[in-house]
């Protein structure tokens, strides 16, 4: 029990820079109250995660101290800045009954249940855990030694290690305690997607949206295994803020998403094609509403430049790819209908609650019948394009493209699965109820 | 009727309804559509993360800490070798594995080696300057090893030269 308390002592250590990251974001109105202060948690880790890894490429190991320093300059400047802006009449998001019900009870059973549980999964054991314990073990550089066993995969970005390595500071080294991280990324989704659809969908239709996302076996069985649920997690967050921009211009909602983002990035080099999907859509979104194109393009270099530690230390240590290339496409061009069946098949498993399907059709019907547009046109859009950006990595594997699909094709449909399950209320709700 | 197919018709359900149904009651169908996924699923999925935390549960601590996750049909993990291991070499030296016999590595259990055994560093290769060395299927005698100390663990042996 101490190493639980631990765990959860640390992962409150983030609550800092989380508000001092929404207070420099100017988002500090877009949740009130419980629901703000849930979400601080979920912010703070975010942050974290774009600033401790190009801590650790400089052979600086994380830690809880250092995470509460980064806290204290954030809220300071935090502080400072919102002093100077006059503050806008602005509806804040606030937590219903349901909604805390809704979330609390997935989350806590999956809390209880991973911090009885030990490192499970080949992929944890053998990148993302490991690296996690030797930056634990104040190692932070051994990962980047290429004659140390196993061969690890050093080009990965290390931004989940590094979260992972602080939560193990409260842990004490305990893995299934520190596993309380990814619950709390779990619960910091449900989150995020209440306070950005609140606005628009009914409490009961939200909660019962919130209840696939956290119920759904995809995310919970593999949260503990798998680095995709995490990136995923942030992904989906920056996805729906981005979305509150263009939307309504919601304030913070912009460099927020991009904060999101970079997490993502940070996370796995999976969330490359994801990003870049959602900046093409963005882009094209904020020309037809006519948003401001020159702050756009400023989060958008922010969430690119915030990946350039990563790339500059591949590039010093002599680290490429391994099982993806750049002109592979050519040789597996036949391949092309496989892959999209394989991935299409996968998509209807039971594992993600067919709500990509159930997502499209919600979509379709909007667009018929009349709902907004623009939000069905860009919900199919980016389901699309995400779709097709792995179907292009995938022709361009040097594995071996049925092997790299049967191997990692139903983890790396997850961001995908999770953006769909959180969009369900909005669409379905809108479906049944157009609204222009 | 696969779970995908009864979310669809649960979709066309409620939409169907929603052009007779009177406008208060459209959200709640809404909410009936999202419920249909959870219905199918949610008493499987409790039933799995229960079964799974039991047998967590049934561990004893030495299996939580050495045994690995992981089980191989063709390969028996040494994992009397492994709690040898971290019991005997201390955290900051490096542990040179020698295979000796025909089954060297299966991947999976070096990284599992690897994990528990960290911060401890394992190479194979043979210029590194440690006094730590495993013998996989060989012993210190017949690979004429000269040694300060030696831990038998089956057929594999822990020599400090």
């Amino acid at each position: 029990m101490p190493h639980v308390i631990g765990a959860m002592l640390a992962l409150a250590t983030f609550a800092p820079l989380g508000v001092g990251t929404l207070l420099l974001c100017n988002a500090w109105r877009l949740a009130g109250g419980i629901l703000r202060a849930s979400l601080t948690v979920f912010v703070g880790l975010a942050t974290a995660a774009v600033i401790l890894p190009p801590l650790v490429y400089l052979n600086v190991s994380p830690t809880i101290p250092l995470v509460l320093l980064f806290g204290a300059v954030a809220l300071a400047g935090g502080l400072a800045l919102d002093r100077r802006r006059t503050p806008r009449p602005q509806r804040s998001a606030q937590f219903d009954l349901i909604g805390m019900i809704a979330i609390a009870a997935p989350v806590v059973l999956l809390a209880i249940d991973s911090f009885r549980d030990r490192v499970f999964a080949y992929d944890a054991i053998a990148d993302w855990m490991f690296k996690a314990k030797l930056l634990y073990l104040n190692q932070p550089s051994r990962f980047a030694h290429p004659s140390i066993l196993p061969p690890v995969h050093r080009e990965y970005p290390i931004g989940l290690p590094a979260l992972e390595a602080v939560v193990l500071h409260g842990a004490h080294g305990d893995f299934g305690a520190a596993q309380l991280l990814y619950a709390t990324l779990l619960a910091g989704l449900a989150l995020t997607i209440w306070c950005m659809l609140r606005p628009h969908v009914p409490p009961l239709v939200l909660a019962a949206g919130v209840s696939v996302v956290l119920w759904m076996p995809a995310s919970r069985s593999a949260v503990n295994d798998y680095a995709d649920v995490p990136l995923a997690c942030f992904f989906v967050a920056g996805a729906l803020l981005l979305g509150a921009w263009l939307a309504d211009e919601a304030p913070g909602a912009l460099p927020l998403g991009a904060v999101f983002l970079a997490a993502a990035l940070s996370m796995k080099r999976d969330a490359i094609t994801a990003c870049v999907v959602i900046a093409v859509v963005v882009i094209a979104g904020a020309i037809v509403r006519q948003r401001s194109l020159r702050k756009l393009a400023i989060a958008l270099a922010a969430v690119a430049l915030s990946a350039v530690p990563w790339r500059i230390f591949l590039a010093v240590h002599h680290l490429h790819e391994t099982d993806v290339g750049s002109s592979r496409l050519g040789a597996n061009a036949a391949q092309l209908g496989w892959v999209i069946r394989t991935l299409g098949r996968y998509l209807l498993r039971r594992e993600y609650l067919g709500v990509v399907p159930l997502a499209a059709a919600a979509a379709l019907v909007m667009l018929i019948r009349g709902g907004p547009r623009l939000v069905a046109a860009g919900v199919l859009a980016v389901g699309l394009a995400l779709l097709a950006s792995l179907v292009f990595v995938y022709l361009n594997a040097t594995a071996g493209v049925r092997y790299l699909v049967y191997t990692s094709g139903q983890r790396t449909l997850i961001p995908m699965v999770l953006l769909a399950a959180a969009l369900l209320p909005l669409l379905v709700a809108r479906a049944l109820r157009p609204q222009r | 009727v696969p779970l995908w197919t009864a979310t669809l018709i649960g979709l066309a359900v409620a939409i169907a309804l929603s052009f007779v149904a009177p406008r208060r009651f459209r959200m709640p169908l809404a909410a009936a559509v999202l419920i249909v996924p959870l219905a199918y699923s949610l008493p499987s999925t409790i039933r799995h993360e229960r079964a799974q935390a039991r047998a967590q549960e049934r561990l004893t601590s030495y299996e939580r800490a050495f045994a690995p996750p992981i089980h191989w049909r063709d390969f028996t993990p040494n994992v009397r070798l492994l709690a040898g291991l971290r019991e005997h070499v201390p955290p900051d030296a490096t542990i040179q594995f020698r295979p000796g016999g025909t089954l060297f590595f299966e991947s999976g259990w070096l990284r599992w080696e690897a994990f528990v055994l960290a911060p401890r560093r394992i190479t194979t290769s043979e210029g590194v300057d440690t006094p730590w060395i495993v013998l996989i299927g060989e012993s210190p005698a017949k690979a004429g090893m000269p040694a300060t100390r030696i831990w038998r663990y089956g057929n594999d042996w822990l020599v400090l030269s």
